[in-house]
This record gives structure tokens, C-alpha cells and sequence, in this order.
């Protein structure tokens, strides 16, 4: 195997099938996606060069910086609201008794397994107005004021768009931290207590620092997530009623396949990479890489 | 050795990952074909109505028998036009010869393929065909008129009208069809006090808000929209529209629709009203058959009251719907039998209505039925056999979204003006008509 893997020319083609399809499916249509978004076109009937009237024209109307702004609030609510929580919860839960961490940890994972098309019509059935589980259980609670029709309502339909992605991908967060709060050498716990320090010193001085580069990879993987929300806006509300909900995933699948203009797609496609790029900078260096010494 | 057992596995993979993509079987070479070769033609038939996904299996079942020279690749599809639409373009888009037939909703929804050369003109295969000879003379000219035929006629005429519930109309008091909308708002607030929704409509499907504002401007003005997109005046100028928004908000404000209207979807309306919560629905005619079904004689079939009470006399005529260009079935213009699919699609028309006629009782056909040969399965119901005369009185009957909006993203936001219109308490009616002005206004 050392001799097989030796040698350069076996590792390239072994990789050879991975890279052709990366560069296929990853790569080549995102270059793609940078010319289109210079040409004016429906996809299907007419192709001509618009230049930079695309990224003009998103910049100018407010429906691409309000989608903007929903997706950016859905990214913080991910970065807080998953990868955050999940690690402190994966804290919390390492602290507990073995059984009860076997438990907890497939509970978590429940939500993961479902399709989020099924987790989204399970989470409307819960919001509907009329008949949904939540406004019954207020009127089984003698809360009947806080009944409201959570997705037409301008002040809470986002925020429950943002909690189905949450229950969905909580678990996948906890269970990841979880893993490398475990691969942490035991002796270093035991070295702590015989020195006397607490739960949270241990967790700030030994655990968190361990795992900064997991929890900084959780931190990433949701707020990008976060970002790129567009299932469960899709089977939910569709970005309606009107733009209520409206993220920018769903206004790059709006301009393309109900407008027609595949061009404006990819412009507002091409901002939204370039907006990636800047938020993964954001997060590596606010999570920097630091020696950490025991 | 080892270094070329890594190599030959490495072949094997690439191999086998080519190899997954052809699930065609090869055709052997030594085998000849069979005696009477058969047409192979492959159908995409769009289902967004529940009701249609019968008439989909029946047509699927007896396709064989109706077109034995015919190997028919019959593929059902189900979603909402714009899942399906999009799916075609995107199949178009991408190369893909593999549909030779499929279903179009007409309007900017077909504008595309026709403007990319995708759809073939069938006008000298429809005159060959003895096409016209079958349908009803109304719809014929209708087709003939058009400059190039892209789609054979597939729905039956279709209008935007109100379906009520009899009985809760008793219930509640209301002895009379309300024609005035005076007469119509308190008949909605009896039905409120009654204990029923008093009226739905799948508000979620964006389309529908829009052509329910829509025909209530009709009582007025039915030629506001046209002028409007054609640059002869604005929307925001249009008092039809204007008394229409406002009649709609009122009706929002005073609780007529359910709370969550916005995001109401067809099917949910349409539930709501089969199980007697809602006393009045507003739908397409296409769905009268089926509510006729459901309720019997307790179906009713009225139109949009209207908007001035002096106009009391016009109730009735001027009704948004109607036949829509390029609406119906389509044919690849890359098919390898022109001739043969252009066949198949005015057979698919014959058979998807013979359905409607025969089974479901729908009289609203675009082909004579009476030369067809087709007899309605009973005596028509009371809501069907009023709809019928009552057809033959309409008057201007036109389509914002499918005849008379040119561009696909004007039909997308006017369809987002209307569906914010009903959610979004803040969003005036003057907001809503700038916004269709914008609308009109995009490219």
C-alpha cells in the first residue's frame, strides 16, 4: 500500500474520478454561474450580453437586500441558535451519566434522519393557523392571546422558518461536539480535578480549547446552512405570503424559474457566493487556529 | 502485481460509473424488430388539480387501445403549474428530446418555448387532421384565429366563479343570491354569525388572489387590465381595480376569510369547503363538476357580486377565464414524428374530455359532444346545467395572468402583489396598485 501511494501518478488516478466530478459538478458551474450572471437570458429562447446591468438592477430594487437581510438573520440565528446552543448542550451532556447519555444522544439524532420535505410539513401542520398543534395546545393552556398565524405573521414567520432548520440540525451539531469533547485525553480531566477546578474551569481551560477547531467547523457548516436556508422555505410558504419570507435561496430559485431571468439568477447567485466567502473569513478569524499548551 | 490489481480496480470503478448512467438495454443486433414497428412517443401529463389525477390513470389505461400503432411512454406528473412548467423548461433547457408531448398552461408560461423554437406549429397538421370539425364552433375560431398553433385545447373552458354551500345559505338566513356587493357582505356576515368560514380561496396559489381581485374589477371595468398592460393607463388610475382592492381588504378586515388566507393553498380551500366549514368558495369552473358531486342539488353556482349596485343588470357577463392561447397540449418541435405526436396530443384532448363529459358530467367542453358521440353520464346537476346556459351569456372573458400580463415576471410579482395583498394587514391597496404597475413595468 506505502508503494502504491508512493507514487504520484497512483495517487492522481485514484483521484482522478473525484476530481473529474468535483470540477464538473462544483467547480465548472460555478465559473458558469459568474457568466451568466453577465448575460441576460431566460434559459431557454434568448442569450445576449447585459454586462453589469444584473448586479445593477439587484442593487437598485430592495427585494434582493430584504431577501439578503432574512437569509444574514437566518445565519445568525444558526451560528447562536444551533451551533452555539448545541455545544453548550454537548457540554452539559458529557457531564451526565452514561445511560442517560446513550439516550440523549439518539433523541438528538431523530430529527436528522427525517427528510426535511417531511420535517416541513410536519413543522406547517404544527403552525397553521385554524387547526395546528400549537395554536390548540395555547387554547388548552388558556393562552388563546398568543394564537396567531405564525407564518403570515410579519413579526414571527421568519423566526419559525428559522426553528424548523434548528430542530433539524441540532442534534448533528451536539452529537459532532460531542464526539470531540470524548476524543479529549481522560488524563487531562483527571489532572484538572486533582487540582481542584470546577466544572466550568475545566470546560474553559481544557475542553473548549480542545475542541475549538469542531466547534469552529459546527460554527461554519450552520451558518453557512444558516445562509443557504431553501427547503423548508420552499415546502412552507414558498417565500410568501407576498416576500414575507423571501431568502435569498429562494429568490435565486424565483428569478430563475418563475421570472425567466436566469442572468439575474446568477447575479444575485454571484453576490451570495462572494457574501459566503466574506462570512467563512469572519468566522476564521474570529475562531483562530492558537497553541494551546497542558 | 499488487500495483496493477490497484490499477484494474481503478478501471473497474470508472467503468461501472459510466456504465450506471446507460440503463437503456442494448439492442442486440441479432434481433429483428418486430413485424409492425411500433411509434414511440413519450407523453408528460401535468397533474395540478387532485380531481385531474383520475382522469390522468384513465387516460393512461385505455392510451394502448385508443392508439395500438403507438408506443406510448405515458409519464404522470404532479405539483403546482409552476413545479411542473419549470420542469419542462428546464428539460428544454437542458437538450432533453426525451418528451414529444406535454401539457402547457399557456400564457407567459409558454412564451419561452415558443420564443426558443421548442414548440412545433401545428396549424397545417390541425387542418389535415379534421381537427376543427370536432369542436365546439366558439372554441374552433378560437384556435383559428391565433396567428400559429402551439397547443391543442385540453381544459374545458374555464371561469372564475363562486361555488356556495345551499345549505349554509339556509342556515344563515340569506334567501336570495347576493348581486350587489352591499348584498354580498351581509350575506358573508350572516354566514359569520352562522358559525361558518364565509369565504375561501387558495390564496397560497398566488394566481388566485390575483384573479379574485381580478373579476370583482370585472363587475366595473373588465378592460382596465388590458388597458393597463398596454400602456393606456395605470393601474393605480383604474378605479375598478381600486374598488375591487378595497372591497377584498374589507372583507379581510372584517374576518370573511380564514386567518391564515395567505397561506391557504387550493387543496386546503378546497377541503375547507368540501366539509361544509366554508359556505362559499372561490374557484375555477373546472371544479364544478366535482363540488356537484360532492353536494348534490345543495351546490350552487353564483358569479362576483357587483361592485355598483346600479349594475345590478350585468351580474354575470363579464367574467375573468375563458379558452387561453397556447394553453393545452404541446409538441416537441425536435420529435421524430411530427405527423404522429401531433395525433396523440389531439387524441390526449378527445380522451381527457370524453372523461369530463361522460364521467364527471362537465358540459364546458371545447368538443361537440353531441357529434362525439359522448352522453353525459345523468341529468346534468342544477349547479352544471345553470353554469351551461349561463356560458352562453358571457361577454368579455380574458385572463390577467394567462392572456394579457406578456412576461413571465410580471405574472410572478403581480401574483406576490396580491398574495402580500391578503396577508399583510400594512400593505395598502395604493401600494398593491403601484406594485401591478411595476409589474407591468417589468422585463
Amino acid at each position: 500500500m506505502q508503494k502504491i501511494l508512493g507514487s504520484k501518478k497512483n495517487i492522481f488516478i485514484f483521484c482522478a474520478p473525484a476530481a473529474i466530478l468535483f470540477f464538473t459538478l462544483v467547480i465548472y458551474p460555478i465559473f458558469y454561474i459568474f457568466y451568466l450572471a453577465l448575460r441576460k437570458t431566460d434559459g431557454i429562447s434568448f442569450n445576449e450580453y447585459a454586462g453589469l446591468s444584473n448586479y445593477r438592477q439587484i442593487f437598485e430594487e430592495s427585494y434582493f437586500m430584504n431577501a439578503n437581510l432574512k437569509s444574514l438573520g437566518l445565519a445568525v440565528f444558526a451560528t447562536l441558535g444551533i451551533a452555539l446552543l448545541g455545544t453548550v448542550i454537548a457540554f452539559l451532556t458529557c457531564g451526565l451519566k452514561r445511560r442517560v447519555q446513550r439516550f440523549y444522544k439518539t433523541s438528538y439524532l431523530i430529527p436528522f434522519v427525517l427528510s426535511i420535505s417531511v420535517i416541513s410539513q410536519l413543522w406547517l401542520s404544527i403552525y397553521h393557523s385554524e387547526w395546528g398543534v400549537l395554536n390548540r395546545l395555547l387554547e388548552f393552556f388558556h393562552l388563546s392571546s398568543l394564537r396567531r398565524a405564525w407564518l403570515s405573521d410579519q413579526n414571527t414567520a421568519m423566526i419559525c422558518v428559522a426553528i424548523v432548520g434548528m430542530w433539524w440540525v441540532l442534534g448533528m451539531t451536539i452529537l459532532l461536539v460531542y464526539t470531540g469533547i470524548m476524543a479529549v485525553p481522560g488524563s487531562y480531566y483527571e489532572a484538572a480535578k486533582i487540582d481542584g477546578a470546577n466544572f466550568w474551569q475545566v470546560s474553559g481551560y481544557i475542553t473548549f480549547p480542545l475542541c475549538k477547531n469542531i466547534i469552529k467547523t459546527c460554527v461554519i457548516i450552520n451558518t453557512i446552512g444558516g445562509f443557504y436556508t431553501f427547503p423548508q422555505v420552499y415546502v412552507m410558504t414558498k417565500g410568501g405570503p407576498g416576500d414575507l419570507t423571501m431568502t435569498v435561496m429562494m429568490l435565486i430559485y424565483r428569478e430563475a424559474f418563475s421570472n425567466a431571468r436566469l442572468g439575474l439568477s446568477c447575479a444575485i447567485a454571484a453576490v451570495t457566493i462572494l457574501e459566503s466567502v466574506v462570512i467563512l473569513a469572519v468566522i476564521n478569524f474570529l475562531i483562530r487556529d492558537q497553541e494551546t499548551e497542558f | 502485481m499488487k500495483r496493477k490489481i490497484a490499477l484494474a480496480a481503478a478501471f473497474v470503478l470508472a467503468m461501472s460509473m459510466t456504465a450506471c448512467g446507460n440503463t437503456e438495454p442494448k439492442s442486440d443486433g441479432d434481433n429483428k424488430p418486430a413485424e409492425t414497428e411500433k411509434t414511440e412517443l413519450s407523453v408528460d401529463f401535468f397533474v395540478t388539480e387532485d380531481n385531474m389525477l383520475d382522469i390522468a390513470h384513465y387516460i393512461e389505461e385505455v392510451l394502448p387501445e385508443q392508439f395500438p400503432d403507438y408506443e406510448v411512454k405515458f409519464e404522470i406528473t404532479q405539483g403546482d403549474a409552476q413545479t411542473v412548467e419549470t420542469k419542462i423548461r428546464t428539460a428544454l433547457a437542458s437538450g432533453s428530446n426525451s418528451v414529444d408531448v406535454w401539457w402547457c398552461h399557456g400564457g407567459t408560461w409558454a412564451t419561452p418555448m415558443i420564443n426558443g423554437n421548442f414548440v412545433l406549429e401545428m396549424g397545417d397538421y390541425l387542418e389535415s387532421s379534421g381537427f376543427y370539425e370536432d369542436m365546439v364552433p366558439q372554441v374552433a375560431s378560437f384556435v383559428r384565429e391565433q396567428e400559429k398553433i402551439y397547443a391543442i385545447p385540453f381544459e374545458p373552458t374555464s371561469y372564475w366563479i363562486n361555488m356556495y354551500n345551499k345549505e349554509a345559505f339556509e342556515k344563515a338566513g340569506i334567501t336570495e343570491v347576493p348581486r350587489t356587493m352591499d348584498a354580498f357582505m351581509e350575506a358573508l356576515e350572516a354566514l359569520k354569525e352562522a358559525g361558518y368560514t364565509p369565504i375561501v380561496t387558495g390564496a397560497k396559489d398566488q394566481w388566485m388572489a390575483l384573479d379574485f381581485i381580478e373579476t370583482l374589477a370585472y363587475t366595473i371595468s373588465p378592460e382596465d387590465s388590458w388597458k393597463a398592460v398596454n400602456g393606456e393607463m395605470k393601474f393605480v388610475d383604474s378605479s375598478a381595480w381600486r374598488e375591487a382592492a378595497e372591497a377584498t381588504r374589507e372583507m379581510i378586515d372584517r374576518g370573511y376569510f380564514p386567518e391564515n388566507i395567505g397561506l391557504m393553498d387550493r387543496t386546503e380551500a378546497d377541503a375547507l369547503f368540501s366539509t361544509g366549514q366554508a359556505a362559499i368558495i372561490s374557484e375555477t369552473s373546472s371544479t364544478l363538476t366535482t363540488v356537484c358531486q360532492e353536494f348534490g342539488d345543495n351546490a350552487g353556482v353564483m358569479y362576483y357580486p357587483m361592485l355598483h349596485a346600479e349594475n345590478a343588470d350585468q351580474y354575470g357577463i363579464n367574467i375573468s377565464g375563458g379558452q387561453k392561447a397556447n394553453c393545452g397540449f404541446m409538441v416537441n418541435a425536435a420529435t421524430k414524428h411530427p405527423e404522429e405526436a401531433v395525433a396523440l396530443a389531439i387524441g390526449l384532448s378527445k380522451l381527457r374530455n370524453q372523461y369530463e363529459y361522460t364521467v364527471l358530467g362537465n358540459v364546458a367542453v371545447p368538443f361537440d359532444a353531441e357529434k362525439m358521440g359522448w352522453t353525459l353520464p345523468e341529468e346534468p346537476a342544477e349547479g352544471v346545467a345553470q353554469f351551461a346556459g349561463d356560458m352562453k351569456k358571457f361577454e368579455y372573458s380574458k385572463n390577467f395572468l394567462q392572456d394579457i400580463m406578456p412576461t413571465s415576471t410580471g405574472t410572478t410579482l403581480s401574483m406576490e402583489a396580491a398574495s402580500k395583498f391578503f396577508t399583510n394587514p400594512d400593505y395598502s391597496v395604493e401600494e398593491f396598485l403601484q406594485d401591478l404597475d411595476k409589474a407591468v413595468a417589468a422585463e
